[in-house]
């Protein structure tokens, strides 16, 4: 049978069922066209056959991609790529082993079944696709993994070992590689398992393909490898086979054929400098699977320059995806709720050996685990802006964020985990802060302390909403005599603060807004001591006054805006509907 | 100093002299370095080969490409925004491809006399091009198809 189709027969293997499906009607409208002349088969085959189509959209058929967007696929394929790459040492130098056997009996059953007519293929392909849904998506991924992997090196070393067609070598057709082994292997059955025992049973088998595919063997788990053996081979003669080796080219699809002629790569004429250029224009999604393509594209694709943004927002992150991403290296990236799978590192903060080039992170409601908060910010040291609205933290965390000394913006709003150390500690560190949210972080009366003690005075926008019944008079007092300057201060539902703190409200000289919405110890009557104050142009006191008593208010102070602000917008990367920016900076090329 | 020629004498590798109109070789950068460093003042005629810029990278196929390129520019004029002038400079520069399939030679011949000769506009147009092809193979495998590239082993991901 030709080896040929047992690469479509691997292929169909171990796909999962979804992707199987896919394949498996290529292929079946293949034995259903059995009739027809080998030639139609054989270039259907090539799309199947191919290791890349497993690796990545097979892949992202699995669910392994995420939702619909060209960045949803590429933390998968970061993944996806570093699980490919760790499998392969470990298929190279493999030997036969002898658990192959008792596989071997019940292939050549169905061998024997296999080598009938072409509808009887039709069926057992149909059969098989019904057989292997019931594994789980979990094996299928490991054994595409290796799969794809071991196919890797074994066109690499076929690449090599080959030397029938110097268009197939230059080209790297996987038919080419199928084309050999068919020539040496006539009677070979489908599946790669079957290989060691014909290899002792026929002539001498090219070796390096053998290795490799034997290596894949033992890769794959030992679970329903019976099932494993899949697709029948074609319904084809093993002389309609060889007839394709020398007739190599007539399988081709015209547009194909019309860029092989000269079989010229004519990017190794380009400078890098161009390369770049041309990469420019891809989408990231292209950008990560051309860097599989060869060594100089790998090294092109991940240059810098193309990674400047990225916007993973509402994405699924798999493991060790997020550790491909930091190592892109790009200072902007938005990962607002996204879905951060652990571990997201393969190694621990203490064991860091590079710094990240971060400077705006956006990881407002995103789910990511303590750990891997940790290891994330511990690469961080340049960040500007860092928004970790809705985060759990702790203390290493904040002691990461503490070490980012050039930090402006910080987004705390409703994070947990905080007390009044990492408080103290950040405040005291981060000297060139000027926009801090803190709002609803349930921060104790320590905590408050600590913030109003030790925060920057370059700080000109802060919000400590939600401080019930631990902000008190004296904290403002504190706030104002640190921070003369501030701009904005948003004091909502700090209940506990009286009409004291108004007077030293009142010292700031160039506050523009002010909120102290449903701080109902302040009674309606102060606030028009607030008119005094020359810089404020808003003023939100939600909850505080009848729509009467509002109105007699707007009008003692028409200059002044009143409740206009429902939400806060201090340090929050994303204000309104705007998704594409943080901060004011695009996150999308 | 004499009058400036409005024309610019240009040899490409292959022998072949062109004349060219100044305005036209001025989208080129190569010709004001050319103009200024080589040609600030016009020699007489009898040192005729010092007046022709020699473009020692560019064949002239390629280079009549190149000519059919900025003649088309300059005859387009300007246009308004930048989104508006890639889609000129692509529209432009399938015409001067010509033919339905032209050979990855042409494409990437053009590419590299654009960058020799520091047309920005005709570079970013050839390398678009470029990109949408490889955007368009499904898959690595066909990329490497497509463009003869050979897998050369294990990269770190």
């Amino acid at each position: 049978m030709s080896g040929r189709k047992h690469k479509g027969a691997e292929n169909i293997e171990n796909l999962c069922p979804v992707a199987r499906k896919r394949s498996t009607s290529k292929n079946g409208s293949i034995g259903a066209a059995a009739a027809v002349p080998p030639t139609k088969t054989t270039s259907a085959y090539e799309h199947t056959s191919s290791p890349s189509v497993l690796t990545f959209e097979a892949l992202e058929e699995m669910g392994i991609g995420m939702l619909d967007s060209e960045e949803s696929s590429s933390s998968a394929l970061s993944a996806i790529a570093l699980a490919v790459s760790t499998t392969s040492d470990e298929n190279s130098n493999e030997t036969t082993p002898c658990t192959n056997v008792a596989r071997m009996a019940h292939q050549q059953a169905r061998l024997s079944l296999n080598s009938t007519a072409s509808t009887l293929d039709n069926t057992i392909i149909e059969v098989f696709s019904e057989d292997t849904q019931e594994r789980s998506l979990q094996q299928s991924a490991e054994k595409l993994h290796a799969l794809a992997q071991a196919k890797r090196t074994a066109l690499a070393n076929s690449e090599c070992s080959s030397n029938s067609n110097s268009p197939s070598k230059r080209t790297r057709n996987p038919l080419a590689t199928v084309t050999c082994n068919n020539q040496i292997e006539p009677l070979l059955p489908p599946a790669p398992q079957q290989q060691p025992p014909p290899q002792q049973q026929q002539s001498p088998l090219s070796l390096l393909p053998s290795t490799s595919k034997q290596a894949l063997r033992q890769k794959k788990p030992t679970q329903a490898p019976t099932a494993a053996q899949g697709a029948p081979p074609p319904p084809q003669t093993l002389t309609s086979r060889l007839a394709a080796t020398e007739n190599f080219f007539v399988y081709r699809t015209p547009a194909m054929s019309a860029h092989i002629s000269s079989g010229i790569n004519y990017f190794d004429k380009l400078s890098d400098e161009i390369l770049l250029d041309i990469f420019k224009w891809l989408p990231k999604k292209t950008l990560l699977r051309i860097a599989t393509v060869c060594r100089r594209f790998n090294r092109c694709a991940r240059d810098e320059t193309l990674w400047t943004r990225l916007d993973l927002g509402l994405r699924t992150l798999r493991p060790t995806a997020l550790e491909q991403v930091v190592k892109r290296g790009m200072p902007i990236l938005r990962l607002a709720q996204a879905e951060i799978q652990d571990p997201a590192f393969t190694y621990e903060a203490s064991s860091i050996d590079f710094q990240s080039r971060l400077q705006y992170l956006d990881l407002s409601l995103a789910s990511i685990s303590l750990s891997s908060l940790r290891t994330l910010l511990a690469h961080c040291r340049q960040l500007k802006k860092l928004s970790l609205e809705h985060a759990e933290l702790n203390d290493e965390i904040c002691s990461e964020i503490a070490q980012n000394s050039s930090l402006e913006t910080l987004n705390l709003s409703m994070a947990s985990g905080l007390n009044a150390n990492s408080v103290g500690q950040m405040m005291e560190s981060l000297t060139k802060l000027n926009s801090l949210n803190i709002s609803w972080t349930d921060l104790s009366a320590d905590a408050v302390t600590a913030l109003v003690t030790h925060i920057p005075s370059n700080v000109i926008r802060l919000n400590v909403a939600g401080c019930r019944r631990v902000l008190f008079d004296i904290h403002v007092a504190t706030l104002q005599k640190r921070c003369p300057q501030l701009l904005e201060l948003d004091l909502s539902d700090c209940n506990s603060l009286t009409p004291a703190a108004l007077t030293s409200i009142m010292k700031f000289n160039s506050l523009e807004y002010l909120s102290v919405s449903r701080c109902y110890l302040i009674p309606a009557a102060s606030f028009i001591e607030l008119k005094k104050m020359t810089s404020l142009t808003y003023l939100d006191i939600f909850g505080m006054l009848s729509d009467a008593a509002m109105e007699v208010l707007e009008k003692q102070m028409p200059k002044i805006g009143i409740n206009k602000f429902i939400h806060s917008s201090v340090g929050r990367p994303t204000v309104g509907t705007r998704r594409t920016s943080i901060w004011g900076l695009r996150t999308r090329d | 100093m004499s009058h400036q020629p409005e024309m610019l004498q240009m040899r490409t590798s292959d022998g072949v002299v062109f004349d060219v109109s100044l305005k036209v070789a001025q989208q080129m950068g190569l010709t004001h370095n050319w103009l200024q460093t080589e040609h600030g003042e016009l020699r007489s005629s009898d040192d005729d080969d010092a007046n022709i810029m020699p473009l020692d990278r560019v064949s002239s196929e390629i280079f009549k490409l190149v000519l059919n390129w900025c003649h088309a520019i300059q005859a387009s004029g300007q246009p308004a925004d930048p989104k508006s002038k890639l889609q000129q400079e692509r529209t432009i520069f399938k015409n001067i491809l010509g033919e339905s399939n032209p050979s990855d030679s042409t494409i990437f011949e053009l590419i590299m006399a654009a960058d020799y000769l520091n047309i920005e506009g005709l570079l970013e147009a050839g390398t678009q091009h470029v990109a949408d092809v490889i955007n368009g193979c499904d898959s690595v495998e066909a990329i490497r198809v497509r463009f003869n590239i050979m897998y050369d082993g294990e990269m770190d991901h």
